[in-house]
């Protein structure tokens, strides 16, 4: 390899330190010195690979979950209670603490707890009348918390019909519905409103109109009878869940396609039995839990194949991919225990569980 | 298909839901949120290299985007403040954590399992293990200029350096960097 006197100005270029006439003369010199091209290469590599390391394969539904506690750290912000929430640095600061003292931690995990969950049992007479009557679903997971500035109703799972009635005085607090993947802000109203498996389905107006904001996609005002549902979850392209093993491929898994846009549907009448029933995801995913905790490795497997083929971009579909590979080693099938694991390997190259699940195969790169 | 009464609407800029922020609008703090948590999160993952430390930050850049909102520059996209608060919030962190650590140290009875808390990091690759040996500084001073496009003047002027400072600190950081994953081929 030749080496140039001038080699260190390429980092001087790059970074901006040279100008004007320094610059041009040297742009000349490096069209024609190998050696300057080749530094100039390097230096350009090793920025596009502190672009593309650290990708993050962050668990969506994780990510939904910090996203509802932002929200509720920032309504209790402007409720004026929570002092986690007035000094984020505090609240970051604090994390030291509770990883150097174990016990300690768990003190402050309690109280933290309770913050979070006595939001409504130690709400205050004193804040404004809600305007909002609201009917939840059986089975329905949400939160209420009423300040002077705003109601908030947090819904996580299942499905609430909200009316809300102003007086007109002006003195009532607007209405934000958190969805696991938006809001909806009520603009005086009745409506109602599902979510399933960390997504919103339906909103679905009776009365007058709702803001709905979804993560990706432009906000858009339903009115009067008009109603919105998510389109359905797609099937799993054929090969997916389980490829056939000698012809498995060790080229990484194409990008998942974005999800299909959202359809509007026709306005119907908001009757209990017209809603879609929640659950399906859930409730598969819960089924095949339990036949791996009473130890039927078979049947889980067989349950988990069957929640990866149909809810294949479910935020859980990673766990099940992990836990059908556990269930095959508990039945003790090793051939399918194999193609669980290249699978589980295949779709999630950066999963959290990869090097468990390359310790159980170690014949898989 | 029918489309009553749905009337899609442009998504709101930056600035505008820095606005909305700044006059209490929660809905704008969720717009942001899923528009730049992802980027500042992976931001904080390659500076920090602690999941636990990534979630704490993430939450605490957008509390702090909270409270700073009313004193938003208008620029159109909001990422290069959000950054700038989070590598401000890490290295406050840092300074908390070596306080701590010193307190931990002087008492008998109770010492920390480590002097740092990313000794218990996963499996990394070769990049990542030696961008985690950067000093903080250096590590954070290429990442912003690589990764995030800041110029060296933006660097200076963040950390409140000389801007020979930020030469020096980009230079030994990629031959470092190099060292460690081209081993023979610096000159």
């Amino acid at each position: 390899m030749s080496a140039c006197p001038r080699t260190f100005e390429v980092e001087a270029l790059r970074d901006g330190r040279l100008g004007g006439s320094e610059r041009a003369g040297f742009e000349r010199h490096l069209s024609t010195c190998s050696a300057c091209a080749r530094e100039l290469a390097a230096l350009e590599r090793l920025g596009a690979a502190l672009c593309d390391s650290h990708p993050t394969s962050t668990d969506e539904l994780e990510v939904r979950r910090a996203r509802t506690r932002l929200l509720v750290a920032f309504n209790q912000s402007l409720i004026g209670r929570a002092g986690e929430a007035e000094d984020p640095l505090s609240a970051v600061g604090s994390r030291v603490s509770r990883r150097a003292l174990g016990a300690l931690a768990a003190g402050v995990a309690v109280a933290a707890g309770a913050l979070w969950f006595g939001a409504r049992a130690d709400e205050k007479p004193a804040l404004p009348a809600s305007a909002v009557t609201v009917r939840a679903d059986a089975g329905a997971r949400w939160t209420r918390q009423i300040s002077e500035r705003r109601e908030l109703i947090l819904l996580d799972e299942g499905r609430l019909w909200i009316q809300v009635r102003r007086t007109g005085s002006g003195n009532e607090p607007p209405l934000l519905v958190g969805l696991p993947d938006g809001e909806l802000e009520d603009l005086g109203t009745t409506f109602t409103v599902s979510a399933e498996s960390g997504r919103t389905t339906l909103v679905a107006v009776e009365e007058g109109s709702v803001l709905l904001r979804l993560r990706g996609q432009a906000p858009r005002t339903i009115g009067a009878r008009g109603s919105w549902a998510a389109p359905p979850e797609e099937p799993a392209p054929r090969e997916q869940p389980f490829e056939p093993s000698a012809s498995a491929p060790s080229a990484p898994v194409p990008a998942v396609k974005p999800p299909a846009p959202a359809v509007m549907t026709a306005p119907r009448p908001v009757g209990s039995g017209e809603l879609p029933a929640p659950g399906g995801a859930s409730e598969r995913f819960k089924a095949a839990m339990q036949a791996l905790n009473r130890g039927d490795g078979r049947d889980a497997a067989a349950r988990f194949s069957r929640f990866l083929e149909q809810y294949p971009r479910d935020p859980r579909a990673e766990d099940a991919a992990y836990l059908r590979v556990l269930a095959h080693q508990r039945s003790g099938d090793s051939s399918e225990l194999q193609r669980a694991a290249r699978y589980y390997l295949r779709a999630y190259p950066a999963g959290f569980r990869r090097r468990e699940v390359a310790a159980l195969l170690p014949s898989v790169p | 298909m029918i489309r009553r009464g749905v009337q899609p609407q442009l998504p709101a800029s930056d600035a505008e839901l820095m606005q909305r922020l700044a006059a209490g609008d929660i809905g704008a703090l969720g717009e942001l949120y899923d528009r730049h948590q992802h980027a500042v999160r992976r931001f904080l993952s390659r500076a920090t290299a602690d999941a636990e430390d990534v979630d704490d930050l993430v939450h605490g850049a957008f509390l702090t985007a909270v409270k700073s909102a009313g004193r938003y520059d208008g620029r159109e996209s909001a990422r290069p403040w959000l950054i700038g608060v989070a590598v401000q919030l890490l290295r406050r962190r840092r300074r908390s954590l070596g306080r701590w650590l010193e307190i931990l140290g002087s008492l008998k009875s109770l010492r920390p399992n480590s002097a740092d808390p990313r000794a218990a990091l996963p499996e990394r690759g070769e990049l990542e293990r030696a961008l985690s040996r950067l000093s903080e500084a250096k590590r954070l001073t290429i990442l912003l200029a690589e990764v995030e496009g800041w110029s060296c003047q933006e660097l200076a002027s963040f950390f409140e350096v000389p801007i020979g400072t930020v030469w020096t600190r980009l230079h030994a950081a990629r031959r470092e960097l190099r060292k460690a994953l081209e081993p023979g081929e610096l000159p």
